[in-house]
């Protein structure tokens, strides 16, 4: 199996880009997938986005110098993909909590396991009401088993700040069981 | 195989959370997440690859009419430019013509002169054949009106 790296070198030295850039595509989609979706709820939007992500991977591929893993480099690109859509929502008021709370139960609904008890709900509710960039990293850590130097290349801070990040939405997310 | 510092650090960071919520309640957020079906990532690439040609073809397009622009705006700025030049030149040679035999010093002229003598000397020549010819009609009329008095 050929390395990211040796298809990102094909994909930079060749005319015939689309056989190393499908391969790549395949391979990462997936995760880039479920970690917009796990920020934004709706699949449509999630589709959306993942899309966006990998329409820029091809425009930036070329540009691409190496200095950091591709899934690092991805990440960046679906973190910034995702803060971008959720900001544009909240200006344009297009989507707000309760809407996201009705996307997370019609979801529940239509899956095999219909939600079982409250601490699903107020684990959804809590997630939902944690600010972007906590909610980003919790998911990266949590459910990507990133280590925290991946996790600050990607959301664009320190490992310190990243550390920062996941222990405030830990604590935010006790305020709200707690107060449930 | 040892654990990792981070591995450590990882699990204390979940262990916090599923003491929260639980470790199924977590499990169960994330099947909500990857509830798609096992064509849909496959669609999901054929649609990317599509959209992808799809600005390619519109990329190659734009890039025609962008060199066809760049045609233009070079076109256009030579145009301006032999304008200009033909628009001093032009009036460069209308002040020259402006300028009247007065307003040139004579110690220009002179030196002129001194410069061409040739020019000197045909302009001599054309002034000397020009006040002869008066001279020599003169003479004649002074002639014919010394004929007239003796006849009469």
């Amino acid at each position: 199996m050929q390395s990211d790296q040796a298809l990102i070198i094909e994909f930079q030295a060749s005319a015939h880009k689309e056989a190393p850039y499908t391969i790549l595509l395949k391979r990462h989609q997936q995760k880039v997938y479920y970690q917009i979706k796990r920020m934004v709820t709706n699949h449509m939007d999630a589709d959306d986005i993942a899309q966006q992500v990998w329409i820029k991977v091809w425009n930036k591929l070329d540009g691409f110098k190496m200095e950091s893993e591709f899934t690092t480099w991805i990440f960046r690109i679906a973190y910034n993909e995702t803060i971008n859509f959720l900001q544009k929502q909240q200006k344009t008021g297009d989507h707000n909590l309760s809407d996201e709370l009705i996307d997370y139960e019609q979801a529940a609904s239509s899956t095999d396991h219909p939600k079982s008890s409250q601490i699903q709900i107020t684990l959804e509710t809590a997630i939902q009401q944690l600010p972007e960039k906590q909610r980003f990293v919790f998911m990266l850590r949590y459910f990507e088993e990133m280590n925290y130097e991946k996790i600050a290349s990607i959301t664009g801070t320190t490992v310190g700040g990243a550390k920062a990040n996941y222990h405030q939405a830990i604590k935010k997310m006790e305020e709200i069981v707690k107060r449930a | 195989m040892q654990p990792t510092d981070n591995d450590i650090t990882l699990n204390e960071d979940k262990a916090q959370v599923e003491a929260l919520f639980g470790k199924q309640s977590l499990a169960q957020f994330e099947e909500e997440q990857q509830a798609r079906s096992d064509s849909f990532f496959d669609t999901q690439a054929a649609q990317i690859l599509a959209d992808i040609r799809k600005n390619q073809k519109k990329k190659s397009k734009l890039y025609s009419i962008g060199s066809f622009r760049q045609l233009a705006i070079a076109a256009s700025f030579i145009i301006f430019i032999a304008a200009t030049f033909i628009f001093i030149q032009s009036k460069q040679q209308n002040e020259i013509a402006k300028i009247s035999i007065e307003e040139i010093p004579s110690e220009e002229i002179d030196n002129y002169l001194v410069s061409n003598d040739w020019v000197n000397e045909l302009d001599w020549e054309n002034t000397t054949l020009k006040e002869a010819l008066p001279i020599e009609a003169l003479s004649n009329a002074f002639i014919k009106d010394s004929n007239k008095n003796e006849k009469n």
